[in-house]
């Protein structure tokens, strides 16, 4: 629970005409994380990729060009799942009939999009050109004139005066722009250019065209329509193409995707002239089947022997019981425990709810939080989104547990001569008497100094867990000396640091100045006297200054009841604008009291659920991981994979 | 004005300076670290981790606010 997976250290060595058998083998039991081989010498080289992979990798690309267009939602469960055998059928008669179909038809429509561009395009030209009134056999091909047709900002005309007097102007206009265009001798063409240039002169190119502008556009508009239809029936088909054949065409993307995998394993192997060596990690408790499933399957040819290397550096499978799963996803995204290191998940798992409820805690918010996550994890199924929601229920539960101990609901109290059920149903109600008679464990408004010293408490078993863990990673790496000088140490410190508190709150519960002596003052002295010892022949003086970073780590774990504070006090804000101010004014009153409450306990749910969480991650991050977690492990990738689609034969 | 007034502003002003103080120093960590995790998406541990060490100072505020308020 608290280590990640025992693991060996092993080479599958074989002929070279085994590979391709042994591939497949090694794939199907998916359990070999194999370590690329890297530095090639006389012997050994890297292998080259079996002959068909070039094949599988062509025929791959055509087949996720096809599920491009499809566009599969997460979570889609086939209808059908192929069989290997049933899918190399399909590959050597079906896949280059549907190859070309589906590429002469993709190809097809990538014309017509183009075609129906340049239309729109042409649309564009004709129309400026029309409003001008000017033939368009007119606005070319002359020998000695220049026109210039295109958008203007204002008229020219007088501008181009003062560069030559043997020219042509005809403007009209179109939308708020001036479509001008300008007859000029070549000789001035330059000059005149120039002129335009400053009223910001867009050319408008001119089409080859022997009709009339308006035969033209209609001409335009029946083959566009024309296109669109094709395009539109196009796309249909290749729809129902894919909507008939999408098990199929997802279980051949995984099929391609396993065999192309599995031909490049030479890639990663050590091969020699006629011999290969793979080596990889695999956990210590498949190890044996593993080995008895090689030597059958290949006739004892390839054998797999466990290595006893100095260099032993193996990658990281967490292993945690199913509740504590989901709770992999915040471990892991702070870091990737090292293989020599204690995984600290399972005790996430059962913290980051308790320290979530104990902010939130109220029975109300807990419901509508769990029924929140309930609801979104029948939408959302991605593996990501499931594992989030799980932590956020698991949260909820614990709200409901901690509200019931504070007695609170939506900042109502439940319990005592306060209870809502004696303002609800009057204090004569049987019913709300037993509530009134009873006391929740803790109110959080009234009895803060003593949550107070609780959260605090909280913190030094929290921390006291953590540098226990980091003294078994330090002695676990480094040896014993290094724990007790690097870890140990600072679990004194810690000590001392809760006993200076105890100290503290028994002289303010007593009455006495703050640092009137008393024994547990006089406890921590030894504590300190070891810790600084220990330091300095360990660390150095220099990180005595470490105890101050300590303490504030200690008194940071008051965040607990600050958070859960903060709500309480908006929730019971809320309540009371809305039905101790606005109820009783009337009925319009009492519709702005719906409201009132309504928006105010939305925002402070949402806010319930952000807040807690991340106080409760950044406690455990930065308080608990801090003292013994260093990560930099590598994630455990076995060559295999969980088919979905297609199932060996 | 009353001592219990004077007690419930200087607690008020723990919280609210130490949190203005926070504020203004987790501004620049904020900004770089989402900036880090744009480029690595792996850099949220950390980034959240640095982003929140100015926080502790707030908690002193409020400790502090405790203390005068309560005790």
């Amino acid at each position: 629970m608290f280590e990640p997976v025992r693991m060996v250290k092993v080479s599958v060595v074989g002929p070279k005409e085994y590979l391709e058998k042994t591939s497949s083998t090694l794939y199907r039991l998916n359990g070999l994380h194999i370590e690329d081989y890297k530095e090639e010498d006389e012997y050994f080289r890297i292998g080259e990729p079996l002959e068909r992979a070039s094949k599988f990798s062509k025929l791959l690309v055509s087949v996720r060009s096809i599920l491009s267009y499809a566009g599969v939602k997460d979570g889609y469960e086939p209808e059908k799942v192929f069989s290997v055998s049933e899918l190399d059928r399909e590959l050597d008669v079906n896949i280059k009939e549907l190859e070309e179909v589906i590429n002469s038809k993709i190809s097809r429509m990538k014309e017509i999009e183009e075609r129906l561009r340049k239309i729109s395009e042409e649309r564009r030209s004709l129309l400026p050109l029309k409003a001008l009134g000017i033939r368009p056999d007119l606005l070319t091909g002359y020998r000695n004139i220049e026109v210039f047709t295109g958008f203007v900002k204002a008229n020219p005309l007088e501008k181009i005066v003062e560069v030559t007097k043997d020219f042509e102007i005809f403007t009209a206009e179109y939308g708020d722009e001036i479509v001008t265009a300008v007859f000029v001798k070549k000789e001035h063409a330059e000059s005149v250019f120039r002129v335009l240039q400053d009223f910001s002169f867009r050319e408008i190119p001119v089409p080859e065209i022997d009709v009339g502008y308006d035969e033209r556009l209609e001409q335009l508009d029946s083959e566009e329509s024309e296109l669109e239809d094709e395009l539109a029936r196009l796309k249909d088909e290749i729809n129902r193409y894919e909507q008939e054949n999408l098990d199929l065409l997802l279980a051949l993307e995984e099929h391609l995707s396993i065999e192309l995998e599995k031909s490049e394993l030479p890639l990663r192997a050590a091969t020699s002239k006629y011999a290969f060596v793979v080596v990889g990690y695999i956990p210590e408790e498949m190890f044996e089947k593993f080995q008895k499933t090689l030597k059958s399957e290949t006739g004892g040819k390839v054998v797999a022997l466990k290595l006893n290397e100095s260099e032993f550096n193996p990658p990281t499978a967490l292993k945690n019981p199913a509740f504590a799963k989901p709770f992999e996803l915040l471990t892991t995204s702070y870091a990737i425990p090292k293989y020599s290191e204690i995984d600290p998940t399972a005790v996430m798992s059962i913290l980051f709810p308790i320290f979530f409820g104990f902010m939130l805690g109220d029975v109300g918010y807990g419901i509508v939080i769990l029924a929140l996550g309930l609801w979104l994890s029948t939408k959302f199924k991605t593996e990501g989104w499931q594992a989030l929601l799980k932590v956020l229920n698991y949260s909820a539960i614990s709200t409901i547990v901690f509200g019931l101990a504070y007695g609170e609901f939506f900042g109502f109290e439940i319990f005592g001569h306060e209870s809502m059920f004696v303002k609800l149903l009057g204090d004569e109600s049987g019913f709300a008497k037993i509530f009134a008679e009873m006391h929740p464990i803790a109110n959080r408004l009234y009895e803060a100094p003593m949550l107070l010293v609780l959260t605090i408490a909280i913190g030094v078993f929290h921390m006291a867990m953590a540098y226990i863990f980091g003294i078994r990673n330090v002695a676990k790496q480094h040896g014993w000396k290094h724990a007790v000088e690097e870890k140990l140490n600072w679990l004194m410190a810690l000590i001392s640091i809760a006993l200076i508190i105890t100290g503290f709150i028994i002289n303010n519960i007593a009455g006495k100045a703050v640092f009137s002596l008393n024994f547990a003052y006089l406890a921590a002295v030894p504590f300190i006297v070891l810790w600084a010892v220990l330091t300095v022949i360990g660390e150095g003086a220099m990180f005595l200054i470490e105890y101050l970073t300590l303490l504030s780590n200690t008194i940071s774990y008051a965040r607990l009841l600050a958070v859960g504070l903060a709500s309480v006090g908006f929730a019971v804000a809320f309540n009371y604008m809305a039905f101790n101010m606005l109820w009783p004014s009337g009925p319009v009153g009492i519709l702005v009291a719906i409201v009132v409450f309504a928006i105010g306990h939305f925002i402070n749910i949402l806010l319930g659920i952000l807040d807690p969480g991340l106080q409760s991650l950044r406690l455990h991050y930065v308080e608990f991981f801090v003292k013994f977690f260093e990560g930099g492990g590598r994630l455990y990738t076995p060559f295999g994979r969980r088919r979905k689609y297609t199932k060996e034969d | 004005m009353a001592v219990e007034g004077m007690v419930a502003v200087g607690a008020g002003l723990a919280v609210g300076l130490a949190g203005i103080g926070a504020g203004l120093g987790e501004q620049g960590i904020g900004a770089a670290a989402v900036g880090a995790m744009a480029e690595d998406p792996a850099f949220f541990g950390k980034g959240l981790l640095m982003t929140v060490i100015p926080e502790t100072i707030v908690i002193f505020g409020l400790v502090v606010s405790f203390l005068l308020m309560f005790m």
